[in-house]
């Protein structure tokens, strides 16, 4: 069953063409990842999804539902869409727990007593404990951050979580904390969107990868597939990062 | 200048006539900053939210009453515009209301700017989790812009004690101008306007005061303050 | 956090509510006309109001103008002025609302109706009478030039020592100092707020001399004596000045009832003790 599904997708800004017909499907349960060079158009790709960024042309649907009609409930649609930010955008005036309560309670209109009882359990789910729950964001580790962010993302229950490069702004001991939690959302079977760097990961979590280079995919495939490539931009492209990524094994 | 006593003591029994003047300063400072506050407020948001349109719209009512002489102000509106209209309110009314629509220019601005420097990545967190406008700036942007206000805001207060002054061209009997019918009352000058300057100065200081209290209480825990 | 928003907000409509408050016991709305200043068009008082009612007269002044106009401790207005207003007052039985104006704008609140008359050591002059009207003239004073006693120079020599002297900003006074100048008087101009903080700058030395009007000059060195033996009146400038009751010009019956009270009254042997008792006489 097709939860998301993008068709070719164009966006420019001003002079530069970022998207150049972009298509995508996901299936329930699973997991892709989309590598590719800084500028590939990942994260403008991936804003498009959920309309933070409106494609200039292509058609997106979200279970089902069109998000790019002009007649689309978009509010209504975000809310099945979790996304993390690479730059966390945490709401700098609530604490941990209330950021993952405000969701629950102004935009689904979920009682205190509910919003607190979940957000309890999500906030559980992404080994965040008790004592950092009251605590405000300034006062949280770049892991803690991004888990809570993804916390929040995650107690709307959406039916598909994207993630833009989910370490890139943490320091690097801090993003296992935050992959481990990714990685275990995927096993248990929500459906996935990652965008990231981090090449060892994408080889453990990832169903397919897809490549995208200057706006375009330019192939993909399960990781072992990957790992033979035949195609030789993709080849290049994997070469090249085993080189430039530390720490990060193929 | 030798200081007579008889003078002095005639100083002391002007002291409630003075007194007297706290109370319509007060109500003009107070109705005042209510007033633009009211103004302020809604404008900014239409002016960081709305449609160009509207924006110039607002931009020519910031730009009258910024720029025009709050004394300007007060003759055209009382003699003027106001009957005009039909109604003549009296001159206290008048004055607050002017004063509080040309605080109201001031305060947008700041709310203006305040919301400006809530980082767009709020907004953007904020509409992924599926919250509406509406929604998105009462929950996430004013509160965390109307803390970043308070000491801006708190600069209007002294302000428009300040202009609360001027009001006496209507007719209103304000803190200022007791003291000057004092003072040419008794023939002295220094000790009046000493009075008054500390008058001025204790008012300023338990209005701005409160206000930084109130910025002290409301800050969030673990956020450096400070240029960004 | 959202309870410190809410505690603003409602000081904030506390205020406003006091501010309404305040406002409707301290100043209640007062019906007031507004009306074209056109002469031929009928006026407040045009005409002799109906038989039997009250006749109601706001008297505008500027309070800082002794000994014509000043405020007690307790608020009320004295002075030669206030006393002769209240008078003619009781002459026919008029009821005078008292309202401080400030001097800035208080011939368009004449003009406007927010008051009625207006006596508050207002000199007759052409520009004023353009558009106010002046009942006869009940006192007349002259320009003159004070310095310390000890200056034995000529009026002359002063106005064309470069030294300062002093005038009370924005009076006839200040006036007279720009026409000197413009006439290529030699000297600096010191205003000041007041005639008294002009005084004081004579005494205290920050000007050689001090442009006053007798009518200022006289009471005030009848109350201080001590002051008096340290200064000398130079000379005096130009010719006398009038004081003026003013109305506005289409109120004829206003300004006949005062100027035939007016006349009464200066030519009654009170009108001596009047002024004695203000150090005018």
């Amino acid at each position: 069953m097709i939860v998301l599904r993008a068709e070719d997708v164009w966006k420019r800004y001003d002079d530069t063409i970022v998207l150049r017909g972009v298509s995508l499907n996901l299936k329930k349960g699973e997991t892709k990842v989309i590598m590719g060079p800084s500028g590939a158009g990942k994260t403008t790709f991936l804003k498009c999804l959920n309309l933070l960024v409106k494609p200039d042309k292509g058609r997106i649907w979200i279970d089902g539902e069109e998000i790019t009609s002009p007649k689309a409930d978009i509010t209504r649609l975000r809310q099945k869409i979790g996304f993390v930010f690479q730059e966390l955008n945490l709401f700098h005036h609530l604490t941990a727990i209330g950021n993952v309560m405000i969701g629950l309670t102004k935009v689904k209109g979920m009682s205190k007593s509910d919003a607190l009882k979940k957000a309890k359990e999500t906030l559980k789910r992404v080994h965040i404990e008790e004592e950092l729950w009251r605590k405000y964001p300034a006062q949280l580790s770049g892991g803690q951050k991004q888990r809570v962010a993804i916390a929040r993302a995650l107690a709307m229950d959406p039916i598909v979580m994207l993630y833009d490069e989910p370490t890139s702004a943490l320091d690097p001991g801090l993003s296992s904390e935050v992959l481990l939690v990714i990685k275990e959302l995927s096993e248990r079977g929500i459906t996935s969107l990652i965008v990231t760097h981090e090449m060892g990961f994408a080889y453990e979590v990832a169903d397919e990868i897809v490549v995208m280079n200057r706006g375009r995919i330019i192939g993909g495939g399960s990781p072992e597939e990957l790992r033979n490539a035949k195609n030789d931009e993709v080849r290049n492209l994997l070469n090249k990062w085993n080189g430039l990524k530390d720490g990060v094994l193929v | 200048m030798g200081i007579r006593m008889t003078y002095i003591y005639s100083l002391f029994q002007y002291i409630p006539f003075i007194a007297e003047g706290v109370l319509w300063t007060a109500s003009l400072v107070l109705g005042g900053l209510g007033i633009g506050f009211i103004i302020g407020l809604p404008l900014a948001i239409a002016q960081s939210f709305g449609g160009k349109k509207l924006g110039k719209v607002l931009n020519a009512y910031v730009w009258f009453f910024r720029g025009t002489p709050l004394l300007v102000l007060l003759s055209l509106f009382y003699w003027a515009i106001f009957p005009s209209f039909g109604f003549k309110l009296d001159p206290l009314k008048t004055s607050i209301l002017v004063l509080g629509m040309r605080s109201g220019a001031y305060q947008s601005q700041i709310f203006k700017d305040s919301i400006k420097s809530v980082d767009y990545g709020q907004i953007l967190a904020a509409k992924a989790i599926g919250m509406t406008q509406r929604k998105l700036i009462l929950y996430i942007v004013l509160p965390q812009a109307l803390r970043i206000s308070i000491p801006a805001w708190s600069n209007e207060y002294a302000v428009i004690l300040k202009d609360s002054a001027i009001c006496f061209a209507l007719g209103v009997m304000e803190i200022l101008t007791r003291v000057r019918y004092v003072s040419t009352a008794t023939g002295l000058a220094l000790i009046p306007y000493l009075f008054a300057g500390i008058l001025f100065f204790v008012l300023t200081f338990s209005g701005t005061g409160i206000m930084d209290f109130i910025h002290k209480r409301t800050r969030i825990p673990g956020m450096v303050e400070g240029l960004r | 956090m959202g309870k410190i928003l809410a505690f603003l907000l409602l000081g904030i409509i506390v205020g406003l509510a006091a501010g309404y408050l305040v406002a409707n016991t301290l100043a209640p709305t007062k019906e007031v006309s507004t009306q074209e200043n056109c002469l031929y068009q009928l006026g407040k008082f045009s005409s002799a109001p109906k038989e039997g009612s009250q006749v109601v007269i706001v008297y505008g002044f500027d309070a800082n103008y002794p000994p014509f106009t000043k405020i007690e401790p307790n608020g009320t207005p004295v002075g030669l002025d206030v006393d002769i207003i209240n008078l003619i007052a009781k002459k026919y039985g008029w009821k005078i609302v008292y309202k401080p104006w400030d001097w800035s704008t208080i011939v368009t609140a004449l003009e406007r109706g927010d008051i009625d008359i207006i006596a508050s050591g207002m000199t007759i002059n052409s520009a004023r009478s353009q558009k106010i009207w002046f009942s006869i003239p009940y006192y007349s004073y002259v320009h003159q030039v004070v310095v310390r006693k000890n200056d034995t120079r000529t009026l002359d020599q002063i106005l064309n020592s470069g030294e300062y002297i002093a005038v009370q900003s924005g009076s006839t006074a200040d006036e007279w100092a720009d026409r000197l100048l413009k006439a290529g008087y030699k000297f600096e101009k010191l205003g000041l707020d007041s005639y008294v903080s002009a005084m004081e700058a004579l005494l205290d030395g920050r000007a050689s001399a001090l442009i006053t009007d007798s009518a200022f000059l006289g009471p005030y060195l009848k109350k201080n004596p001590d002051i008096e033996s340290k200064l000398r009146v130079v000379g005096n400038l130009g010719a006398p000045y009038s004081y003026g009751i003013a109305t506005r010009p289409q109120d004829k019956w206003l300004r006949d009832k005062i100027n035939e009270a007016l006349e009464e009254l200066m030519n009654s042997p009170y009108w001596n003790e009047l002024l004695k008792k203000w150090g005018l006489g």
